[in-house]
């Protein structure tokens, strides 16, 4: 008897330029692009991963960033099942624009599974995300993975995590 | 639009399928696909099969259906077939609705104008870093350079001792005075280096050490007094404020007295001798205003919009290397708060600076 596959929603969500198409992009089509194009809305993809002998069918969210004039809408997590938080190395504000973004999904859609994501992990000399601030998300029950979706670095990891996390809930 | 007639309502019924690409989209309560319509293909949904799961066949609706509220609407939804879609889920007594509109014309204009301002805030964010690794290396300099200076100092000091002639002696003078000199510039410029450094960093104050804005006030003035008096310039302490008051602010005492203080030695430098330098506090609620009101000819109009600059200076030039009140704007925006001047009516110029109360 075939099994039966699992369809699972999923949302990126961080502030604008951090790379969360870029990552999407590595996850689902192994490409990457230095060239940087804004996402308005959201673009939507998929990709079939397996999570102990299960197929999940990921349907994956890519949220336009958050930015001072332009809120992240939280209708777009409706049905999600988790989502990748995702901060920029290089810009410490971004870690910021996560922490309030988690804050808004957790007041506005409820608690869900998520992993935070540091970016730009190929740039760490220029980073100003430091270790400490790491620790400190950490210290908060975060699971946070650095990830360069230049280099391929934690992206399936990443995404892999997430779906664990959600299959196992 | 109820007041449209039959005619034009007809007509825009035509038009929009066409315009818009309308697809739609009916599932059941129980999330099965029950009746489609329109360009479905050209969202990436083909083959569709009713009573089977709709976010199964068209997964971007997955999770979207059956609606758990009124419904919604989410604009610039873009498939992996590449187009994209306004996305309007709406109930109907068939069942709830999921109603597709093309927006790709709007979203590339949206497009267009959003990395315009995304590239223009990354490129002011990146100059910003160069400009931060320039001052580090301009600090190391000027770092550099004071460590030498102190030998000199020392030199100059230990012949002093010597038994040397009276003209010697007047050089010397000069000599110490201009290193002395030399060293007060050096200190202005490194500890306005570190409040700018600490002013790029995370905001952080503890309530229970918040400084108390008048108590800081009066502790400045009673240090600054004798240089006033010196110069015939009387300075007071409002004697209207109520000292008994909590005058506390979010910040750290010795950087509020060292604003404080600049901002009076500020008044001063621009205020003529038997004249009245008035420090007062008021209370706006959830914030202090303080003010440092002088007797002075004003602030010229032209100098007046760079006055919080770096290296700003009055056209005389009776200030120092004009960081003192360029230390004073990022000492209080890093606290959140606010600083500017204003002329006062009687004459003179009212400084002033806004900072909030601390949460408790």
């Amino acid at each position: 008897m075939t099994q039966k596959q699992i369809q699972k929603k999923i949302c990126l969500l961080g502030a604008f330029a951090v790379g969360k198409t870029s990552l999407v992009a590595r996850f689902v089509k192994s490409i990457y692009s230095d060239q940087y194009i804004t996402t308005v809305g959201v673009k939507v993809d998929k990709k079939t991963i397996n999570i102990d002998g299960q197929e999940i069918n990921l349907i994956v969210w890519d949220v336009a960033g958050e930015d001072d004039l332009q809120k992240v809408r939280m209708n777009y997590l409706s049905g999600a099942s988790g989502y990748l938080l995702v901060a920029d190395g290089t810009r410490r504000d971004t870690l910021e624009t996560a922490r309030m973004l988690r804050d808004r999904v957790n007041e506005e859609v409820g608690a869900l599974p998520f992993i935070f994501l540091i970016n730009k992990a190929d740039l760490a000399s220029e980073w100003e995300i430091d270790d400490q601030a790491v620790a400190e998300c950490e210290a908060h029950g975060w699971t946070v993975i650095k990830t360069s979706a230049k280099t391929g670095e934690g992206v399936e990891e990443a995404f892999t995590k997430l779906a664990e996390k959600i299959y196992r809930k | 639009m109820s007041n449209l007639p039959a005619p034009v309502l007809e007509y825009l019924n035509r038009l929009a399928p066409e315009l818009r690409s309308l697809a739609y989209f009916l599932s059941d309560s129980e999330g099965a696909l029950i009746a489609w319509g329109g360009d479905a293909e050209r969202y990436g949904a083909s083959n569709l099969q009713a009573g089977a799961p709709i976010g199964e066949q068209i997964f971007f609706l997955e999770g979207m259906l059956p609606l758990k509220d009124e419904g919604t609407i989410l604009p610039f939804l873009q498939t992996d077939s590449g187009h994209t879609a306004d996305v309007h889920l709406f109930p109907t007594p068939e069942g709830d609705c999921a109603l597709l509109l093309d927006s790709a014309v709007q979203q590339s204009q949206q497009q267009m104008l959003q990395q315009e301002r995304y590239d223009l805030s990354l490129n002011h964010q990146r100059l910003l870093k160069e400009i931060q690794k320039k001052e580090i290396l301009l600090h190391c300099i000027v770092h550099d350079l004071a460590g030498p200076l102190m030998g000199i100092r020392g030199g100059f000091e230990l012949l002093a001792s010597e038994n040397i002639s009276e003209k010697g002696r007047k050089y010397l003078e000069i000599g110490l005075r201009q290193s002395a000199k030399q060293d007060a510039l050096i200190r202005e410029i490194l500890q306005t280096f570190s409040a700018e450094v600490e002013s790029l960093e995370t905001f952080d104050t503890d309530p229970a050490k918040a400084p108390d804005a008048a108590q800081s006030a009066r502790e400045v003035i009673t240090t600054l007094s004798p240089a006033f008096a010196l110069n015939q310039i009387k300075l007071q302490f409002d004697p209207n404020v109520d000292s008994t008051r909590d005058w506390k602010v979010v910040g750290e005492k010795s950087r509020l007295e060292r604003v404080i203080s600049n901002l009076i030695e500020n008044a001063l430098r621009h205020s003529p001798a038997n004249s009245t330098v008035t420090v007062g506090c008021h209370d706006e609620g959830g914030k202090i205003l303080v003010t440092i009101d002088d007797e002075g000819h004003g602030i010229p109009p032209e100098v007046a919009p760079t006055l919080f600059q770096k290296f700003a200076q009055g056209k005389q030039g009776k200030g120092k290397i004009g960081l003192g009140l360029y230390f004073c704007r990022i000492t209080v925006e890093h606290w959140r708060g606010e600083i500017g001047h204003s002329p006062r009516e009687q004459g003179g110029t009212r400084f002033w600076f806004r900072l909030p109360r601390p949460k408790v």
